[in-house]
């Protein structure tokens, strides 16, 4: 899922580099950062994906250090026992400032290195109210980190670690709330676009993007001091690149939605206006996937909503031409805003039309709380 | 139709409503701007106490120096611990400290977008800090905790206190009271401004209004008219003032912005209440408007003159009850109030003094009596502007004399405090006397004392005792003796030598205890009752304290925390700090001893609060800004109603220069005799905020000091708005219709 | 002393232009008095205000007090009028901040008299003991004989007078006109005056009437 790309993309390093900047003026900037994407091969030694490129698993759960950008993103719509619809959202962000080959030795954490900085989020939705705490951490000192196998991705005490055969554990808490899950991945991972390489641009510039749509999730969720036992489904997705949006590609409209059919749709605009580039995957009930270009999908914003940030399109129409499906997504009442460093919005969704169902869905750039 | 009769008089002078409409944006975009920068400011100060106070380190159980490995552990288990590694840089670089702004981003305070000031050398990134370490470079890692007093630490690890916290204790409570108490008068001043603006304006109007009147529109009706004109106008103004007002404490905070804005991501001026400062904003715009409207329910008519006797006895009684309330009340509220009514009589007493003096000159040259004469007019014409231009240059200088006031306290707390270069915590069980002999013969220090720190009791007349703190050092030395005494017996430190006490000031004022006085200190086993000697100032601490010399201390004493303070020569270099705590290493028989560099902490206590005083002076300027646009404005308006006597001047052959440095002459005089009637009370106030408000809610008192710079820069800065009033009125083209006034009894002079 | 010739005084009123005066030809000989008539709006006030340099004209020639005018600097008309021009309006010729004696003072003074005698001129008019008093504190005749004071104690050679006793019942009017003409003739002064008043008009030596762009 490309989603955060904007966040990661124009946000994160600007947050990086400034703090580098001013706590160490001599450590050099990366070259070409202010040009975003525009040569193909990262002028800084960052590798990046291209058409052809392939994913290997389980390998690619770990983490990409001669890439610039990844993430692991997991949302997940839940059910409390007296059913009430709970959403949770947990995401670790790795961002290089120095590109390492995955098979070199790290450097030594004595020296406390600086050759990437993570980011982790953690949200919990429930009754019309939000709640979000992010984390940062230094890389290769241990306080932050991730590797493929068994799989183990953590910053402070939040983490996704394999806990047994096919068992995942996921464990975050902020202020005010707090999560204890157990998922179990399902056996079919969803390789987006050409075969993962998933294109962000008319000019071919992507990244490498899987998922797993279908996690079985269930657990504890405290809010407030109180437990809810809660179950339900979520949704995992594995992005990493070297290349930052284009610099006329504002803000980002994310959609992964599990209908009641069994099928699967990720759909994705990026940028607004002319410059919009659309994409998607189609995953039929059977688990046939099927790539969507920009000439297969429509997705027209119904409604705005005010929020105590910016106006948010919180209704949306969704057109899969090739299966001739309409759907219409909306988000619950309240305000999705995960309000850190760089605030978007990040809410479960629920899907009417042709088929119903449930998902989430992630905008940027409209606006900041 | 009415509404149209009644806002024809905006057609016919549109800028009567821009001056109005502007006075109410400017007064919310202080009001908005003031708020924020006290967040801001207060935000700031506390952040900087908790980095420097609440500061605690963890240290491992088994007595081994933190590594990285401890740090992650502890990360792991979600604790907020953050790396602080200490290096010596080499010759001429002195110390670095190397920080993880990544790994502070788990502190308290993050919600205000202030947070840590520590960009810039010494403060670098740990990997630059590290690196030098792997070059030999002498280091030390500490590990910071951010937590709750009660969080217990896995039992592999202890929490210790570091030995560089500073508690700025009272002195920050006492800045941020005296802060709220002038944010209070920075609203009270300008809702005066508004008023004035309003009425002078409603003064222009009532020809009008009465004719509208003489038709038949009943006075209720008008004035519900009216008010609602008000209340329109003043919601118009609310958003663009609270905007500007963001605005302009972002641009006035901005090197301070930017730089938390890089250090963490963080844009200065968010915040979950901007809600709830946008409402207090609206709210207390709706209420002065209201006060405004207020006027158009009074009678018309004769409402300034009243009975001068009853003026008089309102003025000299509310100065006698204020100064009484002020100089003798014991509880805050009563001096708050003392303040309030001397400020309210100054500023009824202010138009009726400043008019004497025109009155009491005679015999000059005819065109000079006609400059005080009509300078007479103008002061009763703008006596409430006037007014509350007066408040305005008091309350500003008194935020200066404020501000600064707190900059050299704090400057000499710090002083006090971190005495020396190096700080050097006695390990448990050993003795600063052990080292006495290495400290004294090593040629690279200057001084040295130890300190020692434990409690004593001190009976009370009533039977029981109350803790105090004890200090007990080498007070011949050096260092020692540059402390501050606010009062002493003669030769107060040779009377220490001989067994003598200093108290704090804290310790002074609750026990009513002076120079010379007997002091009974309880031991667990001994009793001393030595002579007080002095008494020294320490802000902010909330308890009393006695100094003592060590010699005199009894031998069954038991420290509570010992210490050696080192000044060095100023040549000493990085090997002879090292070689010094060798030297001590091996004396005092301890594998890694504590030294620290004062200059460190110093610096680190100076930027933190920086931000603070920046901030604040934003403040007082601000203020200015928006008095000086409300007497230009209602200045102006004055001024413009005496159009045809400046032109009756012209036809009796007076040159356009004269007219001109006539008038400038009366605005520059104006603005004299408000900045001149400003320093009282501009005085008062300052004295007020240090010697009374601060004793009575503290204990202690703050040095007061004057800055009469800063005073001759406000009136060049009052002197120019007189003279551009005055050219602005010296204005008579030719040609121009002017029209005659209506000569009232008294309405012209 | 004062001659006009050929004076043209043009106006721009919403886009069109109003000619005041349309080649206007006067004189008056020093120690004579003219009288200025005509409907309000036919140009006394302005003609007035051309004769002390207080309003320009498009063209023509005005001479006065032996001086060619046209061009003549602000300044130097400041100082015609501050020494030579006494001006006398309908109304508000005094300044309310002080008093009568103070107000003549302040006037003779400016011309460079002496401002011992100005007791003296009240006096003359009728003003005697109200000297101390405040221009609000008296009747509007007596405002308007406090004015002729401040006149006479220049001591002008040429008095423009607008609508003198404009706003003064009859028999003030007849008082303050009095004490004016017998002053012109006294110190044999030059007078201008713009009136409605036909029998005041009458009073002076010569007339003219604006009324029909003479």
């Amino acid at each position: 899922m490309t989603r955060c790309l904007l966040p990661l993309g124009t946000c994160l390093p600007a947050f990086l580099l400034s703090f580098l900047l001013a706590a160490c003026s001599d450590t050099p900037a990366p070259g070409g950062f202010a040009g975003l994407a525009a040569s193909s091969e990262a002028e800084d030694g960052f590798r990046q994906p291209r058409p052809g490129d392939t994913i290997r698993l389980p390998e690619d759960w770990g983490p990409h250090p001669a890439h610039r950008i990844e993430w692991w993103y997991l949302t997940a719509n839940l059910t409390t026992a007296d059913g009430v619809p709970m959403g949770i959202q947990w995401t670790q962000f790795r961002q290089g400032l120095e590109p390492r080959e995955p098979d070199d030795e790290p450097p030594a954490e004595q020296l406390w290195p600086l050759e990437s900085a993570w980011m982790a989020h953690g949200a919990v939705s429930f009754n019309g109210r939000h709640w979000f705490s992010e984390r940062f951490a230094r890389g290769d000192v241990g306080h932050a980190g991730a590797r493929a196998e068994p799989l183990r991705v953590w910053l402070d005490h939040w983490q996704l670690m394999e806990a047994g055969r096919d068992q995942w554990q996921l464990e975050a808490a902020g202020e005010g709330w707090a999560y204890n899950l157990t998922l179990l991945p399902s056996d079919r991972v969803v390789r987006h676009g050409d075969n993962g390489f998933s294109a962000k641009t008319e000019g071919g510039q992507g990244s490498m993007y899987f998922s797993d749509p279908d996690i079985a999730m269930e657990g504890t969720v405290t809010i407030g001091g109180e437990p809810h036992s809660v179950s339900g489904t979520g949704w995992l997705d594995r992005e990493w690149s070297s290349q930052f949006l284009r610099s006329d590609q504002e803000g980002w409209d994310w959609f992964a939605l599990r209908l009641d059919t069994g099928a699967r749709l990720m759909a994705f605009r990026v940028g607004r206006g002319d410059n919009a580039y659309l994409s998607g995957t189609w995953i039929d009930p059977a688990g046939v996937t099927s790539a969507l270009g920009p000439k297969d999908l429509v997705l027209s914003p119904l409604g705005l909503r005010d929020t105590g940030g910016g106006r948010i399109p919180d209704r949306w129409r969704i057109d899969v031409l090739p299966e001739a499906l309409t759907f219409t997504v909306t988000a619950p009442e309240g305000s999705y805003w995960n309000r850190g460093a760089y605030p978007y919005w990040e809410s479960p969704v629920t899907v009417s039309g042709d088929a119903s169902g449930e998902g989430y869905m992630e905008l940027t750039g409209y606006g900041a709380p | 139709m009415v509404l149209r009769a009644i806002l024809s008089h905006y057609r016919r002078h549109p800028l009567h409503l821009l001056s109005l409409w502007v006075i109410l944006m400017l007064a919310t975009a202080l009001w908005s701007g003031v708020w924020s920068l006290t967040q801001q400011a207060r935000d700031s100060m506390r952040t900087g106490e908790a980095q420097l106070s609440g500061r605690q380190q963890v240290v491992r159980s088994d007595g081994a120096p933190v590594t990285v490995e401890d740090f992650v552990t502890l990360r792991r288990q979600g604790l907020c611990v953050m790396p602080w590694l200490e290096v010596d840089a080499g010759e001429g670089r002195g110390r670095l400290v190397g920080i993880d702004p990544l790994a502070m981003a788990c502190a308290g305070n993050q919600e205000t977008g202030a947070g840590t000031s520590l960009d810039g050398e010494p403060f670098v990134d740990i990997h630059r800090a590290a690196k030098l370490a792997e070059a030999g470079h002498r280091h030390r890692l500490r590990l910071l905790l951010d937590a709750p007093e009660d969080l217990s630490l896995p039992p592999q690890w202890q929490r210790q206190p570091d030995p560089a916290a500073l508690s700025t204790g009272e002195l920050a409570d006492s800045f941020l009271l005296n802060l709220d108490a002038l944010g209070v008068l920075v609203v009270l001043v300008s809702a005066l401004l508004i008023r004035s603006v309003y009425t002078l304006g409603l003064a222009q109007r009532r020809e009008g209004l009465a004719l509208l009147e003489r038709y038949g529109v009943t006075r209720g009706r008008l004035q519900r008219l009216l008010l609602l004109e008000l209340l329109i106008l003043g919601l118009s103004g609310i958003v663009p003032g609270y905007l500007l007002g963001q605005l302009l404490a972002d641009g006035l905070a901005g090197g301070f912005g930017e730089a938390m804005g890089s250090l963490f991501g963080t844009p200065l001026l968010r915040g979950g209440d901007t809600f709830l400062q946008f409402g207090v904003t609206a709210i207390l715009m709706l209420l002065v408007t209201f006060w405004c409207g207020l006027e158009l329910l009074r009678p018309r008519g004769k409402w300034v003159t009243g009975n001068r006797w009853l003026h008089v006895t309102t003025v000299v009684l509310m100065m006698g009850v204020g100064g009484v309330l002020v100089f003798s009340g014991e509880r805050l509220v009563a001096v708050f109030a003392g303040t309030g009514m001397i400020m309210a009589a100054t500023g009824l007493a202010t138009p009726y003094l400043m008019n004497q003096w025109p009155k009491t000159s005679s015999g000059t040259a005819p065109l000079g009596l006609w400059r005080r004469r009509e300078t007479g007019v103008l002061i009763r014409r703008l006596s409430l502007p006037l007014v509350a231009l007066q408040l305005a240059v008091a309350t500003v200088i008194a935020v200066q004399a404020l501000v600064t006031t707190f900059e050299d306290t704090f400057q000499q707390w710090l002083g006090q405090r971190l005495a020396g270069d190096l700080f050097v915590e006695v390990p448990a069980g050993k003795r600063p006397e052990d080292v006495a002999g290495i400290l004294s013969f090593q040629p690279s220090i200057v001084e040295w004392h130890p300190v020692i720190r434990g409690q004593v009791r001190l009976p009370l007349p009533d039977g029981n005792t109350i803790a105090l703190d004890l200090m007990a050092t080498d007070t011949g030395s050096g260092l020692i003796r540059e402390w501050e005494l606010l009062q002493s017996v003669p030769d107060p430190w040779q009377a220490v030598a001989g067994g003598g006490v200093l108290i704090n000031e804290q310790l002074a004022r609750r026990h009513q205890l002076e120079p010379g006085d007997t002091l009974t200190l309880q031991f667990p086993e001994h009793r001393l009752s030595p002579r007080v000697a002095g008494v020294y100032s320490d802000y902010g601490r909330p308890a009393g304290e006695v100094l003592l010399d060590h010699d005199e201390l009894p031998a069954s004493f038991v420290p509570g925390f010992q210490s050696v303070t080192i000044a060095l020569e100023s040549d000493a270099t990085t090997s002879d700090r090292q070689s010094l705590e060798r030297d001590l290493e091996r004396v005092w028989s301890v594998a890694d001893i504590e030294i620290r560099d004062t200059g460190t902490i110093r610096e680190l206590a100076n930027r933190i609060f920086d931000q603070t005083f920046l901030l604040t002076r934003a403040i007082s300027l601000l203020t200015l800004v928006l008095a000086g646009a409300a007497l230009l404005m209602t200045g102006w308006v004055a001024l413009a109603s005496r159009r045809w006597y400046v032109h009756l001047l012209a036809v009796w052959g007076l040159r356009r220069r004269e007219r001109l440095g006539l008038l400038v002459r009366l605005g520059m005089g104006l603005m004299f005799r408000v900045w001149l009637a400003a320093l009282p009370l501009a005085l008062l106030l300052t004295w007020v905020l240090v010697a009374r408000i601060n004793p009575v809610a503290f204990g202690w008192s703050l040095p007061m000091a004057i800055y009469p710079g800063y005073w001759l820069q406000l009136l060049v800065v009052m002197v120019i708005i007189g003279l551009v009033l005055g050219s602005l009125a010296a204005r008579v083209r030719r040609g121009a219709p002017v029209t005659m006034p209506v000569l009232t009894e008294g309405g012209e002079r | 002393m004062l001659s006009v010739t050929g004076l043209v005084k043009r106006f721009e009123s919403s886009g069109d232009t109003v000619r005041v005066f349309d080649g206007l030809s006067f004189s008056i000989a020093a120690g004579r008095s003219l009288a200025l008539t005509g409907p309000s709006g036919s140009g006394k006030s302005t003609l007035l205000n051309i004769l002390c340099g207080l309003e320009s004209f498009d063209e023509g020639n005005v001479r006065l007090l032996e001086r060619e005018v046209d061009g003549l600097p602000r300044d130097a008309w400041a100082d015609l009028r501050r020494r030579h021009i006494g001006v006398v309006f309908q109304d508000s010729n005094l300044m309310p901040t002080m008093t009568l004696a103070e107000n003549v003072r302040l006037r003779a003074g400016l011309a460079g008299r002496s401002t011992e005698g100005t007791g003296d001129w009240l006096e003359r008019l009728g003003l005697a003991g109200l000297e101390q008093r405040y221009p609000d504190q008296v009747s509007g005749g007596q405002r308007q004989r406090a004015a002729l004071a401040m006149v006479f104690a220049m001591e002008p050679e040429l008095v423009l007078a607008d609508e003198p006793t404009g706003s003064l019942d009859r028999q003030t009017a007849h008082t303050v006109a009095d004490a004016l003409f017998r002053w012109q003739r006294e110190v044999n002064a030059t007078l201008v005056l713009a009136t409605h008043d036909l029998p005041l008009a009458d009073r002076c030596d010569d007339g003219l009437d604006l009324a029909g762009g003479a």
